[in-house]
C-alpha cells in the first residue's frame, strides 16, 4: 500500500532517517508516520520525492526539520523546534503548533506554514529565482529580525494568537534586498530595517495572500479564511536592489567598451612609408 | 595538409597576427627596419575584422577549387602539390581579377608597391621552418595550424 | 573631457620606446581600463599614468616590446609613518566618504616566515633518495582517519581485510589543491581551467560560494562544494555532486565579515547559478545565522552528513586569527572530516583594505599552533588539516607539511598560472587578463585550453620539486614529513616565534 509506520522512541536520529530513506527510495513507500518523535533531528533531510508525505503524529521532531529537502510533504501535529526548511529547496511543511528559531535561512522554494508563534530570524536570507518563490506563512507572532537579509520570497505573518506581544518584533526585514514581507496589521512594526517602505497591498499582493491563506486553512482547519483575509493588512516591500551599492569606493564597473583607436579606422600605412 | 583555422570565441582582436605577418614577409625580418627603414612596407595577409565585442582574423583558405585560380588570366595563381595557393608575382598583370573573385575578401591589392600593379596573399609562411607566423603570434589560440579532415 | 580636482597621485608610469613603436594599437584596443590612446594628429600612441594599474597587459601583447612600466616614485617627502600609500588612501576616503576596497591578498610587510625556515638534506649515514630512480610517494588523502584499526582474516584464503569502518577520504596525487574561488569573483572560463587541471592532475578545486556551474557538473569527482553563509546555489544536487563538502565560516582576507559581490557582476550566467535575480547584490552575511554555538556547527556538519548520505567528507574552513588553536579543536571535536585554515596572506576578489591588511594571523604560526594543540589532545587523527593564504612555491607547501598539515590550497598562485599580474583590482570587475571579470569581451582573453595547460605545468612541476626535496630530506613517503618538525631550522627567527613554530635554529 506504500504506508509505513515508525515508533521512534528510543530511535537514534541516524537510524530513524535511514529507515525513511530506506523506505522512499527502495521500497516506493508514499506515507511515512512516525509516532513518539523525541527530538530526532534533520527529519526529511536529503529526500527529492515529489510524492512522498511524512507526518510526525506525536512527540516533537528535532531540528532542522527538512533540511535541504527537495519535494516531499511534511505534517507535524504538535510543536516544532529551530531549523525548519533550512535551505530547503522543495516541499511543504505544516506544523499544528509554534516552531523556533531561524525557520526557512536561505530557502529557495517550497512552501512552510506554522500554525502558531515562531521564533527570531525566520526567513534569512531567502531567495527566489523565476517561478521559484519560496513562502512562509506564520500564523501567531514571531521574535526579532524577520526577513533579515532577504533576497526573495514571500513572508506572511497572520498575528491570529491571542497574546499581548507586537506581530513582530524588532529589526524586522533590516538588509532586505529582495522579496516581500506582508503583515496583518495596522501598526507598522517598531525598528523596522531601514531598506524597507511600507505600502499598502495592490490587486496581485491581495491574490497571493488570498492563496497561501486558503492552503493555510484548508490544514489548519480551526481559522476560517475569510475571517482571517478581512483583516488590514501592510506590505514591506525594500527600496533598492542594491543596497549597499554607494557604501565602497567606486569602481569602474562595466563601463562602456568606447570608441578607440580601431573602431573605424584602419592603419593609414601610407603615412609611415620612408 | 595542414591549413590555418580561426576561432573567433578566442580573437581579442590585439593585431598580432597582423603586425608577425608583416615582419614575416618583409626583407629583415627585424620588427624595427621591417616598419622603419624598409623601402617598401609589407601588407599584411591577414586582416583582424572587428565590429563590437566580436573579432576574428579573415585570411586565404586555401581552397580546394580556389575561385583565385580559375580567375586568373595570367597563371600567377597556382595550386601547389602540397595543396597552398601560391602567388607568383612575376607573371602578375595586376588586372585584380583574384580580389574580386575570392568570396572571403582574403586578397588584397599590395598599397604600398607604387611601381606596379600586384596583390598580396596568405602563403602559409612557405619559407618558415616554423610554421606560419600569425599562428605562433596570436596569445589565444584563435589561430591554430592544423590538419583537419573535411 | 573631466575637469575633476583630485589629489591622489600616479601609481604607475607608462614609458613607450617610441623606436620600437610600430604604432599598432594593440595596447590602446587591450587595455580596459584605458591607459593608453593613439592620438593621430601626432601619430603617436600615449599613455595616461592615473589610470594604469600594473597589470602587465600591453608590456605582454605589444609585439615590439615597447613598453615598460614602472613604478611612481613617493611624489611626498619621505616619512616612515606617512608613507606614500597611507596618504592616497586618506585623499580617497576624504574625496569620497567610501569604504576602501581592495582584492588579492595582504602585501603588508609582516615577516614571511616560509622565508625563514630551512629544510634539512640528508649525507653521510642516512643516505639521501633519488626520486627518478626510486619510488617516492606523494599521495595523500585528505579525511578523518580512525583511532584504530582493526585487522581480520579471511578464515578460507587468509587474506587481511580492515574491520573497521573508514570515514570517506578524498584522494590527492599531490598535496596541492585550488583554493575556493567563486564563480562571480572570478570568470567561467577561469573556473573552467582550474576544473580541467584539477581533474587532469587528480587533484580537486573549489568552488567557492558562488554554486557550481551546470557545465562544471562534469568535473564533480574533482569537485570540493563550498556552503558559505549566503547558501547560493545550495541545493542537493549540488552537494551531491562533489566529491567532498566545504563549510565557510571565514576566509583570510577578511575574517569576521560577510561577501558581497556588487550587483553589477551579476549577469545572467551567475544570476541562474547562485539562483537570485540578475543585477540584485550578493550579500553574503558575516555569520551563518544557524551557527550560533559549537553545537550549531555540529549541526549543520551533520545535516550535510546526512543529505549527503554520509558518503563525502565534510570540511570546515576558518580563518588564522587568535585562538585558532581552541577554535580548529571544537571544530575537530564537532566532527569536522578537515579544518581549513586560511592565513592573512589569502586573497579575496573584494574585501575592506582595513580588514584585509589588519585581520588574521600568518599561516605559518596558525598550522603550527593549530597541529601542536590537535596533537597534545590527541585527536590529530579525526580531521586533515588543510592550509591556505599566500603559498608561493612547493619549498612554501613543504615547510606547511612539515610544520604539520595535510595538504595546501592556493589560490592566488592558481590564477598566477592564468595570467593573473596580482595589480589587486579584481573588485573593480574588469581585469584585463579575463579572470575576475564578467564582460563578455575580457573573458574570452582567457583560453581554458591555454589555462588548463598551465595549471597543470605549476602542478607537475611542484610535484617533481616536492619529490626532490623529499628524496634530499631521505625521505620517500609524503607521509613521514607530515609534522616532522625536526627536519626544519630557523633562521632569524627569534623567541617567542621560534617556540610557537616549534623548531630550532639553524645551527642547533
Amino acid at each position: 500500500m506504500g504506508l509505513l509506520t515508525i515508533d521512534a522512541e528510543n530511535l537514534y536520529y541516524r537510524d530513524l532517517n535511514a529507515k525513511i530513506k530506506e523506505a522512499v527510495r527502495k521500497q516506493n513507500i508514499k506515507k511515512i508516520i512516525i509516532k513518539n518523535a523525541r527530538g530526532q533531528r534533520f527529519i526529511g533531510t536529503g529526500l527529492q520525492e515529489k510524492d512522498v508525505e511524512i507526518i510526525v503524529e506525536s512527540g516533537v521532531p528535532g531540528n532542522d526539520l527538512a533540511m535541504f529537502m527537495d519535494g516531499p510533504t511534511i505534517k507535524v501535529l504538535n510543536n516544532a523546534q529551530d531549523g525548519i526548511g533550512n535551505t530547503m529547496n522543495n516541499g511543504k511543511v505544516f506544523v499544528h503548533g509554534d516552531a523556533g528559531d531561524v525557520i526557512a535561512y536561505g530557502m529557495r522554494n517550497g512552501k512552510i506554514f506554522i500554525k502558531g508563534s515562531a521564533g527570531y530570524r525566520i526567513g534569512i536570507h531567502m531567495k527566489e529565482y523565476k517561478e521559484m518563490i519560496p513562502s512562509i506563512v506564520i500564523g501567531g507572532k514571531t521574535g526579532d529580525f524577520l526577513g533579515e537579509y532577504m533576497a526573495g520570497g514571500i513572508i506572511l505573518v497572520l498575528g491570529l494568537t491571542k497574546d499581548e506581544n507586537p506581530i513582530v518584533g524588532r529589526y524586522c526585514a533590516t538588509g532586505m534586498h529582495g522579496g516581500v514581507i506582508y503583515l496583518r496589521t495596522d501598526k507598522v512594526p517598531t525598528y523596522l530595517g531601514k531598506e524597507v517602505k511600507v505600502f499598502e497591498l495592490n490587486e496581485g499582493d491581495k491574490a497571493k495572500v488570498k492563496e497561501l491563506v486558503e492552503e493555510f486553512c484548508s490544514e489548519f482547519k480551526e481559522y476560517n479564511s475569510n475571517d482571517i483575509l478581512n483583516g488590514k493588512f501592510i506590505k514591506l516591500i525594500p527600496v533598492s536592489k542594491r543596497p549597499y551599492g554607494r557604501l565602497y569606493s567606486p569602481g569602474n564597473h562595466f563601463p562602456l567598451p568606447e570608441e578607440n583607436y580601431f573602431s573605424n579606422k584602419k592603419v593609414d600605412i601610407e603615412k609611415y612609408y620612408y | 595538409m595542414k591549413k590555418l583555422y580561426f576561432r573567433e570565441e578566442w580573437c581579442v582582436g590585439c593585431g598580432r597576427c597582423e603586425v608577425a605577418c608583416a615582419i614575416e614577409h618583409s626583407e629583415s625580418k627585424h620588427p624595427i627596419i621591417a616598419y622603419f627603414h624598409e623601402k617598401i612596407r609589407q601588407t599584411p595577409r591577414i586582416v583582424v575584422e572587428r565590429k563590437g565585442n566580436i573579432s576574428f582574423a579573415n585570411t586565404c583558405r586555401h581552397c580546394e577549387e580556389p575561385d583565385c585560380v580559375n580567375a586568373c588570366i595570367a597563371g600567377a595563381l597556382y595550386k601547389d602539390e602540397s595543396g597552398k595557393v601560391l602567388y607568383n608575382p612575376n607573371k602578375c598583370v595586376g588586372c585584380y581579377s583574384c580580389i574580386m573573385a575570392c568570396p572571403y575578401g582574403a586578397i588584397m591589392k599590395d598599397i604600398n608597391r607604387k611601381e606596379r600593379k600586384q596583390i598580396v596573399k596568405c602563403d602559409l609562411c612557405n619559407t618558415r621552418k616554423e610554421g606560419p607566423a600569425c599562428a605562433e603570434a596570436c596569445p589565444n589560440r584563435a589561430i591554430i595550424f592544423e590538419e583537419k579532415e573535411g | 573631457m573631466k575637469f575633476t580636482f583630485s589629489l591622489k597621485p600616479e601609481n604607475f608610469i607608462i614609458e613607450r620606446d617610441d623606436e620600437r613603436c610600430i604604432r599598432c594599437g594593440a595596447c590602446v584596443q587591450q587595455c580596459s581600463y584605458n591607459a593608453h590612446y593613439f592620438l593621430e594628429e601626432k601619430n603617436k600612441v600615449l599613455g595616461i599614468n592615473h589610470n594604469c594599474v600594473g597589470d602587465g597587459r600591453c608590456v605582454a601583447i605589444c609585439p615590439t616590446n615597447a613598453i615598460r612600466i614602472r613604478q611612481a616614485e613617493n611624489p611626498y617627502r619621505p616619512n616612515h609613518n606617512w608613507s606614500k600609500e597611507k596618504m592616497m588612501d586618506l585623499y580617497e576616503q576624504a574625496e569620497n566618504g567610501t569604504v576602501l576596497l581592495v582584492g588579492m591578498g595582504a602585501p603588508t610587510p609582516h615577516p614571511v616566515y616560509w622565508d625563514k625556515i630551512i629544510l634539512n638534506a640528508s649525507q653521510v649515514t642516512n643516505p639521501s633518495i633519488d626520486p627518478l630512480r626510486e619510488p617516492m610517494e606523494v599521495k595523500t588523502y585528505i579525511g578523518s582517519k580512525p583511532d584504530k584499526i582493526e585487522v581480520v582474516f579471511d578464515n578460507k584464503t587468509k587474506k587481511p581485510d580492515i574491520k573497521t569502518k573508514i570515514s570517506p577520504q578524498l584522494e590527492l596525487e599531490i598535496p596541492v589543491m585550488f583554493a575556493a574561488m567563486s564563480f562571480g569573483a572570478i570568470s567561467l572560463n577561469a573556473c573552467k581551467s582550474l576544473a580541467k587541471a584539477a581533474s587532469e592532475m587528480g587533484t580537486f578545486w573549489n568552488t567557492g560560494e558562488g554554486g557550481l556551474y551546470r557545465d562544471l557538473y562534469q568535473y564533480g569527482k574533482n569537485t570540493i562544494v563550498q556552503v558559505a553563509s549566503g547558501r547560493f546555489g545550495v541545493h542537493l544536487d549540488y552537494l551531491n555532486a562533489g566529491a567532498a563538502v566545504e563549510i565557510k565560516i571565514g576566509q583570510g582576507a577578511k575574517p569576521g565579515i560577510g561577501g558581497h559581490l556588487p550587483g553589477e557582476k551579476v549577469n545572467h550566467e551567475i544570476s541562474v547559478t547562485r539562483a537570485m535575480p540578475e543585477g540584485a547584490d550578493a550579500i553574503s552575511p558575516a555569520p551563518h545565522h544557524d551557527i550560533y554555538s559549537i553545537e550549531d556547527l555540529r549541526q549543520l556538519i551533520y545535516s550535510i552528513k546526512e543529505a549527503t548520505d554520509y558518503e563525502k567528507p565534510v570540511f570546515i574552513k576558518i580563518s588564522a586569527v587568535h585562538n585558532v588553536a581552541a577554535i580548529a579543536s571544537g571544530i575537530v571535536r564537532a566532527g569536522a572530516d578537515a579544518v581549513v585554515i586560511d592565513g592573512i596572506r589569502g586573497g579575496t576578489g573584494a574585501a575592506p583594505k582595513i580588514i584585509r591588511d589588519n585581520v588574521g594571523i600568518p599561516i605559518e604560526l596558525a598550522i603550527a599552533v593549530v597541529d601542536e594543540r590537535l596533537r597534545k589532545e590527541g585527536i590529530r587523527n579525526q580531521a586533515s588539516l588543510i592550509a591556505a593564504g599566500g603559498f608561493r612555491n612547493s619549498s612554501d607547501v613543504i615547510k606547511a607539511i612539515a610544520l604539520g598539515a595535510d595538504a595546501v590550497y592556493i589560490g592566488t598562485a592558481a590564477l598566477m598560472t592564468l595570467g593573473c599580474h596580482v595589480c589587486g583590482m579584481c573588485y573593480k570587475g574588469i581585469c584585463n587578463w579575463g579572470i575576475a571579470t564578467q564582460r563578455e569581451d575580457l573573458t574570452k582573453r582567457l583560453n581554458p585550453e591555454i589555462g588548463a595547460e598551465r595549471a597543470k605545468n605549476l602542478l607537475k612541476a611542484w610535484k617533481h620539486e616536492i619529490q626532490e626535496m623529499l628524496g634530499a630530506m631521505g625521505i620517500n613517503s609524503i607521509e613521514s614529513l607530515r609534522g616532522n618538525r625536526l627536519n626544519l631550522r630557523a633562521v632569524d627567527i627569534h623567541e617567542p616565534y621560534l617556540s610557537i613554530l616549534g623548531i630550532k635554529p639553524a645551527g642547533a
